[in-house]
C-alpha cells in the first residue's frame, strides 16, 4: 500500500518536473518574411526541446579535448556568429586554422556548407571542428563517452528523448536545430521591405548600386546565392587554398568559393575565406580600384566596369550597414544559456 | 529439474542459431589469412602488415530478395561474420561494397551509420566504403605506409560497387577477400597515400569486387 503511494508521489512529482521544464522552454518557430524563398535545408518541426539542447552543446567546452574552446568560442553572437579579429580561426592550444569562420545565420538557405561546399549535410558539419587538429581537437568516440558521464546531459537525453545513453545522432541533431534557429531577418532593409521605414538619400543611392554591380551574387533578399564564384582574389600563398576545387577536383572550379551572405556584414570581420580584409572599406575598395590585380579565374560577372568614386563607395557603404540586424545580434534566444 | 530447463533453453537458442544463414568474409593475401599487425609477405619485393581493415558491405539480396536496410560495416580488428535470414536455397547473392548516394547523405547517424566508428568523412560529407591502413615492408629494409581511404558518391567519382555470387550456395557464404590484388595495384601505381574521393579513389574501388571471391568447398 505504501509502496503504492510512493509509486503514485514519484509519477505525479515527475509528470510536473516534465512540464516544468516543458515551461521554461521558449517557443521560437522559425520565422522569415514573406518576400523570403522557401528554406531549402529540411527543418523537419522544429523541436524546441532539441533547440535548447543544441544550444547548451554549443556553449559548452566540454565538446573539446582539453574542455577549453566551445562553438562560441569561433562563433560569437555579438558578432553575427563568426570569430571576429582573426583572419583564420583560432582553436585549441591557440593553434590556426586556415579559413575565416563564416557567420552562422539563416543556414536553412544554403545548400552546401563551408567555404568550398563540400559539406552538404548541416548536422554532419559539427564532426568538423569536434574531431579537427586545430579547432577542438576530440575524437568522436571520446566525446560521447564524456557526454554519457555527464549527469546534465544524460539526464536530458532520458526525459527529453527517451533514450538511456546520448548518442552521436543525439548530438549532431541538436546542435544542427540550434544553429538552423539562428535566422536573421529584422534588418533596416527588412523593415524598408515590409514598407515600416523607408531609406535616407544615401543609402537609397547606394541601394541603387549595389543592385548594379553587387546583387547578381549577392542576390536578394538573403544576399548570397548557393553558387560557387571567384571574385578575382589572387590566391593566398601562405595556405594555396584553391576553394572548391578541392571537393570537385575541376579546373574551372579553381579558386571559387560560396558566395556569402552579406547580412550583418557590418560586423563580421574581417573578410574573405582567409580574412584578408579587416575593414568594409577594404572590400569595397578591392572590388573598386583594383581591376588589374585580379586572378584569371574572375567571374565574367565582375568583368564589367566596377569603379565606384569616393561618394559612390560612401553610399554603397551606407546600403551595406542597412543590413546589420541588431535584434538579432543581441537575441537572447540564442545568447549563452543561463 | 532448474537445470533441465536452462539446457533445454541453451540448446533452443544453439538450434535457433544454426537455422541463421551466414555471411562470413576473410581477408587473405595470398593464400595466408590475413592477421593484423602481422606482416605478410606479398611478392619477393615486399610485404605487407595491416593496421585497419574496415568496410562497409551494403544493400544485400539473397535469390534476388532484397534484405530491407541491410548495412553492415566490418572490421577486421572486431570481426563478426553477418548473420542472415535464414534461407534454405541459396542460388544467387549479391551485396554492394560502400554505401550508395542516398545512404550517403541520409543523415541517420545510428548503427552502423554512426560517425563515431571513424567512417564518417566531415569535411566533405558521406563515408569512406573501404578503409586499409598498414606498412609495406620492402626487402630493401624500406618500409612505406600506406593508407586508402577508398570512397566518394558524387559523379563521375562514385566508389560504390557491386558484386554478385552464383551457384548452389550453402547457408553459410565464405567469402575469401584476396587483398594482394588491390595492395599490388596500388603499390605499382604508388598509391600510398588516397584519403579523398576523386579519381584515384574512383580507380582503385573498380578493382574492389574483384577481391571478394566465393570460397568454394575444394579450396
Ligand atoms: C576553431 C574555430 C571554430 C570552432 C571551435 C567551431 N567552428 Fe564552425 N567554422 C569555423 C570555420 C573556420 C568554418 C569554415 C570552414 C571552411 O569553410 O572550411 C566554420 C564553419 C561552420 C559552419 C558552416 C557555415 C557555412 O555557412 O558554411 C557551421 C554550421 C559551423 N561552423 C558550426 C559550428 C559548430 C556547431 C561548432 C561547435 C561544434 C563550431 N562550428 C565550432 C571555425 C570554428
Ligand atoms: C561574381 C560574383 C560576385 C559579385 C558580382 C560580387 N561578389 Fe562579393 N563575393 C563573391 C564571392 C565568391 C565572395 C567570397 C570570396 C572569397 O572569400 O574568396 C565574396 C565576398 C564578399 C564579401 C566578404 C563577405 C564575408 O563574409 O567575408 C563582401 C563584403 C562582398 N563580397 C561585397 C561585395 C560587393 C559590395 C559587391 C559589389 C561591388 C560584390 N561583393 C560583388 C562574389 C561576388
Amino acid at each position: 500500500m505504501k509502496n503504492r503511494f510512493y509509486f503514485i508521489l514519484f509519477c505525479c512529482l515527475s509528470v510536473i518536473g516534465v512540464s516544468l521544464n516543458k515551461a521554461s522552454i521558449i517557443i521560437q518557430p522559425i520565422d522569415y518574411p514573406s518576400y523570403w524563398p522557401r528554406p531549402i535545408q529540411k527543418m523537419k518541426a522544429i523541436n524546441e526541446e532539441e533547440i535548447q539542447l543544441g544550444r547548451l552543446l554549443f556553449y559548452d567546452p566540454i565538446l573539446s579535448e582539453d574542455s577549453s574552446v566551445s562553438c562560441a568560442s569561433c562563433h560569437l553572437q555579438q558578432t553575427g556568429f563568426t570569430h571576429i579579429d582573426h583572419a583564420v580561426s583560432h582553436g585549441i592550444y591557440g593553434r590556426k586554422g586556415t579559413r575565416n569562420a563564416p557567420a552562422l545565420q539563416n543556414l536553412a538557405w544554403n545548400k552546401t556548407f563551408h567555404w568550398d561546399g563540400g559539406v552538404t549535410s548541416l548536422s554532419g558539419q559539427a564532426i568538423n571542428p569536434i574531431t579537427h587538429p586545430a579547432e577542438m581537437n576530440f575524437d568522436l568516440k571520446g566525446l560521447i563517452l564524456r557526454l554519457n558521464r555527464t549527469r546534465k546531459y544524460v539526464a536530458l537525453a532520458q526525459t527529453s528523448y527517451k533514450t538511456k545513453t546520448f548518442t552521436t545522432s543525439l548530438l549532431l541533431k541538436a546542435l544542427s536545430q540550434f544553429t538552423v534557429s539562428l535566422v536573421s531577418c529584422h534588418s533596416k532593409y527588412d523593415a524598408m521591405k515590409a514598407g515600416k521605414i523607408s531609406f535616407s538619400d544615401q543609402e537609397e543611392k547606394g541601394y541603387q548600386l549595389f543592385q548594379k554591380k553587387c546583387a547578381s551574387c549577392h542576390t536578394e533578399p538573403l544576399f548570397m546565392k548557393n553558387e560557387f564564384a571567384s571574385n578575382g582574389l589572387q590566391i593566398d600563398p601562405e595556405y594555396n587554398d584553391l576553394g572548391r576545387y578541392t571537393i570537385t577536383h575541376k579546373n574551372s572550379d579553381s579558386l571559387k568559393f560560396k558566395i556569402p551572405s552579406l547580412r550583418n556584414c557590418e560586423v563580421t570581420f574581417p573578410y574573405m575565406h582567409d580574412g584578408r580584409f579587416k575593414k568594409l572599406k577594404d572590400v569595397i575598395n578591392y572590388y573598386s580600384d583594383n581591376s588589374t590585380n585580379k586572378n584569371n579565374h574572375i567571374d565574367q560577372r565582375l568583368k564589367v566596369d566596377l569603379f565606384l568614386n569616393k561618394d559612390e563607395k560612401k553610399d554603397l557603404l551606407a546600403f551595406l550597414y542597412t543590413l546589420t540586424d541588431r535584434t538579432f545580434l543581441v537575441n537572447k534566444n540564442y545568447s549563452f544559456p543561463k | 529439474m532448474r537445470i533441465l530447463l536452462l539446457i533445454l533453453s541453451f540448446s533452443s537458442v544453439v538450434f535457433l542459431f544454426s537455422q541463421e544463414s551466414m555471411l562470413q568474409v576473410i581477408p587473405f593475401v595470398q593464400n595466408k589469412k590475413v592477421v593484423m599487425n602481422q606482416t605478410i609477405p606479398i611478392t619477393e619485393n615486399y610485404s605487407i602488415e595491416i593496421e585497419t581493415l574496415k568496410m562497409y558491405l551494403s544493400a544485400i539480396q539473397i535469390n534476388q530478395d532484397p534484405i530491407i536496410d541491410s548495412v553492415y560495416l566490418l572490421d577486421f580488428e572486431e570481426y563478426h561474420p553477418i548473420l542472415l535470414p535464414n534461407t534454405k536455397e541459396i542460388k544467387e547473392f549479391s551485396f554492394s561494397i560502400g554505401l550508395d548516394s542516398i545512404k550517403n547523405v541520409s543523415e541517420n547517424y545510428d548503427g552502423a551509420l554512426d560517425p563515431i566508428h571513424g567512417m564518417y568523412w566531415a569535411w566533405h560529407t558521406g563515408y569512406t566504403n573501404f578503409k586499409l591502413k598498414g606498412k609495406i615492408h620492402f626487402s630493401t629494409n624500406e618500409t612505406k605506409d600506406i593508407e586508402l581511404h577508398l570512397g566518394g558518391y558524387l559523379a563521375p567519382f562514385q566508389t560504390v560497387q557491386n558484386k554478385t555470387v552464383k551457384g548452389n550456395l550453402s547457408s553459410t557464404i565464405t567469402i575469401r577477400l584476396q587483398l594482394e590484388y588491390l595492395i599490388e595495384y596500388a603499390v605499382k601505381n604508388t598509391y600510398y597515400s588516397i584519403l579523398s574521393p576523386g579519381k584515384s579513389a574512383h580507380e582503385l574501388s573498380s578493382l574492389l569486387p574483384s577481391l571478394f571471391q566465393l570460397q568454394t568447398n575444394e579450396k
